[in-house]
């Protein structure tokens, strides 16, 4: 049985100050706070080492900087999903932080999947097995608002797979930072399929990958989604900085990665080549226009 | 691009969501703006390197060679947020550090004046932990 003050309201939200509790109601269209204490903490290792299946949520969240560590999502049957929102409501999930989350599907893997907006969110973990695509924040293109992502982290290893790995398709991210260490040969896409990705940091070590996609111009079933990266700053590590396939590229404002960590890179208005030496040097950064300051 | 308060929310000058009412003069250089239909800043590009100084908006891009491997990073995100404590205070040339202290953070005077400094001889730290070139001493084994 839940444990829980409030009415669900906006108002007057769910507290809540425990997993289960907030398992039980946070399927339903309804306002949920985490409580506060002075020990913001969930270890899942003392209350439920095994994993839990994926949940879906509808509720709008505000986790109030609790801390969930070693959360483990085991599921041979279905995707692996944390964030999982049901959609069809403007809803929120924001401040929380997810340590070292051990995601092990057969299915797909997502950490946000059809959220309206995440804000202050930061996770780190470990990807054992997919399945399927992984896609760290996904959007539906069938939903009318798509997902918008700031201010969040997202620090992932990727065990080898035959599946892409993508940061964010069908999605806005915007002052986020992405990190991936993918030991596979699948693809990896920065963000695909969206309508504004600002002032994001990706740092993807993927040597053995057959290619890095920065921002992919892709078709949906509504048609074409054009991706845009602003003020991004992109430190890649692979092969090859692949060309979007599609006839349609994506569009470059401001960006900089570091041209000497990849054997080839495609060229686009916009994208701006650095050398590791040059992206670390301020007054060079300035000298191009990008935005920066020492500290 | 910064964060302002708009009707009462956190709100974000950039993106999809680009409201005119929030661009009120005087901008501070930072703060993006729409200038004939381009968003733009008053560091694009920089012809005034006075313009780039303290405090920046938490979004702008920084550098630092103690954070990010020395990549650029800003602290709109959580995780690389690593700053510390008195970290880049160049101001600071002289610390008392009790013996009762048993752990400085992997920061916590990076970037500061400092010298020489004493702790207890069980204090963990690390070799970032103090600026370059400083003197870690231990107490009972002043030189």
């Amino acid at each position: 049985m839940a444990n829980y003050t409030g009415t669900g309201t906006q108002d007057d939200p769910y507290i809540v100050a425990d997993w289960n509790s907030f398992r039980e109601l946070c399927g339903n269209q309804c306002y949920i706070k985490w409580a506060e204490t002075d020990d913001k903490l969930i270890d899942f290792n003392t209350i439920n080492p095994d994993g839990y299946g994926s949940m879906t949520m509808m509720a709008n969240v505000d986790f109030n900087d609790w801390t969930f560590r070693n959360y483990r999502v085991n599921d041979n049957n279905n995707p692996a999903f944390v964030l999982n929102h049901a959609g069809g409501w403007a809803s929120q999930i924001k401040n929380a932080n997810f340590e070292n989350l051990l995601l092990n599907a057969s299915s797909f893997v997502r950490m946000s999947w059809a959220t309206c907006l995440c804000r202050n969110i930061s996770a780190t973990g470990n990807i054992s097995r997919s399945g399927n695509e992984i896609i760290l924040i996904a959007g539906t293109q069938s939903t009318v608002e798509c997902p918008k992502v700031y201010a969040s982290s997202f620090v992932f290893e990727v065990q080898p797979t035959t599946y892409n790995v993508n940061c964010a398709v069908f999605a806005t991210t915007q002052d986020c930072y992405f990190k991936i260490n993918f030991s596979g040969t699948a693809n990896v896409y920065c963000t695909s399929h969206a309508f504004e990705d600002a002032n994001t940091l990706y740092k993807i070590k993927a040597p053995n990958s057959n290619g890095v996609t920065l921002a992919f111009y892709g078709q949906g079933s509504s048609g074409r989604y054009p991706s845009s990266s602003r003020n991004c700053v992109y430190i890649i590590e692979t092969k090859n900085i692949i060309r979007d396939p599609n006839t349609y590229h994506a569009t470059f404002t401001n960006s900089i990665y570091n041209s000497d960590l990849v054997e080839s890179c495609f060229e686009a208005e916009g994208l701006i080549p650095c050398t590791t030496e040059q992206m670390k040097d301020v007054e060079y950064l300035q000298s191009i226009g990008f935005p920066i300051g020492a500290v | 691009m910064s964060w302002i308060i708009y009707k009462g929310e956190p709100f974000q000058t950039e993106a999809a969501e680009v409201q005119e009412k929030p661009f009120v003069k005087p901008f501070p250089m930072a703060l993006f703006r729409m200038d004939d239909d381009e968003i733009v800043n008053g560091y694009s590009p920089v012809k005034d390197t006075r313009a780039i100084m303290y405090p920046y908006p938490l979004s702008y891009w920084r550098q630092s060679k103690y954070i990010n491997e020395g990549y650029p990073f800003h602290e709109m995100y959580r995780i690389l947020n690593t700053a510390g404590a008195f970290q880049d205070v160049s101001t600071l040339v002289k610390v008392s550090i009790p013996q009762s202290v048993k752990k400085i953070g992997e920061f916590a005077f990076a970037g500061t004046a400092l010298k020489k400094v004493r702790i207890a001889v069980d204090c963990e730290y690390f070799p970032t932990s103090f600026p370059e070139g400083c003197v870690v001493e231990f107490y009972g084994q002043e030189v």
